[in-house]
């Protein structure tokens, strides 16, 4: 039997970051036979554009649709607004529906005052129950902003130093024990292409650590949600995760000011929306909050995935 | 339900909610093996948790 995902083989990352359910994509630091690696990391190649990147991934989910609703998960942060910047801009308005809460309009109420309030259909997002999403699945598929932040950086990188991120590899390694020593390099050594930093290898093991986690969050919940079918992620596929690997940290994150995070993302939004005060002063927020107590998201969350999408419970 | 900012900063301070991540005080790797293990405060019997492990063909 494979796995896409099973709670009794996977570790937790408790330091330097915290990661639930770590898989080693590379499988260089840590082999787990058991499980599949749903999507394979990046080649060092020449990337696409992230404009073609983005129209790729709108074209995709449209076809996919068919006459289906599109159910748009809107935090109102960077990642969710590019994903319905780009859907608005081939889909039909009366195709979209957006589930937002009122933090959505909080985040970016300019957004929400010129193409969302009294344009598209609305639903409640609730971080408390996965109801309205099972809702939704009936006459419709769920879109996400998912995967882009594993393309660009790491949560991490908010509480770093300057001084840490500018680091060189070889520095960083001299200051780990030696166990971490052998499984940082083994890592390292992984990636297609050089790192040339601390920034770039918080970047690495989000991407290979903490990449087949987040795709499957909502899946661990929703027995009826089947990834690329009726779940689909923006940021996912084999094109963005060439763009994750060949492009540097530099360009992802020019420098260390954080109003800097992802501004090519920001700048092609502002292409759309003309909003400059946004690509200027937005900041990273972590939209992705903790509504639910380790217990009661344990209670609903199924311990094993099986490749042909089978979940595994376990009943108190 | 509406998830207004105040009543998320109320659940907030009661469970420690926030996911934010926290700065380390040293960089060295620590992983938990395995991570199947329900949090201490989750009436779930661990026998019937390492019953239906062994089914799995998983012995702990």
């Amino acid at each position: 039997m494979k796995y896409y995902h099973h709670a009794g083989m996977t570790p937790t990352m408790k330091n330097p970051d915290y990661m639930y359910n770590v898989f080693d994509r590379t499988r260089a630091m840590i082999n787990i036979p058991q499980i599949e690696c749903i999507t394979p990391i990046g080649q060092a190649v020449e990337p696409k554009s992230l404009e073609e990147l983005c129209y790729n991934s709108a074209q995709n989910i449209v076809s996919q649709a068919v006459s289906k609703k599109i159910y748009v998960t809107w935090s109102g942060g960077i990642d969710s607004t590019l994903v319905l910047s780009e859907l608005l801009k081939i889909a039909p308005k009366s195709q979209l529906t957006v589930f937002m809460d009122n933090n959505s309009i909080k985040e970016y109420p300019e957004f929400y005052s010129k193409y969302i309030k009294g344009q598209l259909e609305t639903r409640q997002m609730s971080f408390y129950t996965d109801d309205p999403l099972r809702v939704a699945l009936k006459d419709g598929i769920v879109v996400t902003g998912h995967l882009i932040d594993p393309v660009f950086g790491a949560n991490i990188y908010q509480v770093l130093p300057e001084e840490k991120l500018k680091q060189s590899i070889q520095d960083f390694l001299t200051e780990v024990d030696r166990l971490s020593f052998v499984k940082y390099t083994k890592l390292i050594n992984a990636c297609p292409r050089p790192l040339v930093n601390v920034k770039d290898l918080f970047w690495w093991m989000d991407y290979t650590l903490n990449y087949q986690s987040e795709q499957l969050m909502w899946l661990l919940e929703i027995e009826e949600m089947i990834l690329d079918k009726n779940l689909f992620h923006f940021g996912a596929g084999e094109d963005w995760n060439n763009y994750a690997v060949s492009t540097p940290a530099e360009i992802k994150w020019p420098g260390y000011d954080f109003n800097y995070y992802k501004m090519e993302i920001k700048k092609h939004i502002q292409k759309f929306t003309g909003d400059e005060n946004y690509t200027k002063n937005k900041l990273k927020m972590p939209s992705w909050r903790k509504y639910r107590t380790d217990q009661q998201r344990w209670q609903n969350k199924a311990v094993w995935i099986t490749t042909d999408w089978k979940r595994g419970w376990l009943t108190p | 339900m509406v998830n207004e900012l105040p009543d998320l900063i109320k659940e907030d301070q009661r469970y420690n909610l926030h996911a934010h991540p926290e700065r380390p005080s040293n960089y060295n790797l620590v992983f938990v093996f395995p991570n199947w293990a329900p949090p201490l405060e989750v009436n779930i019997d661990k026998k019937q948790i390492l019953s239906d492990l062994a089914k799995l063909g998983i012995k702990l």
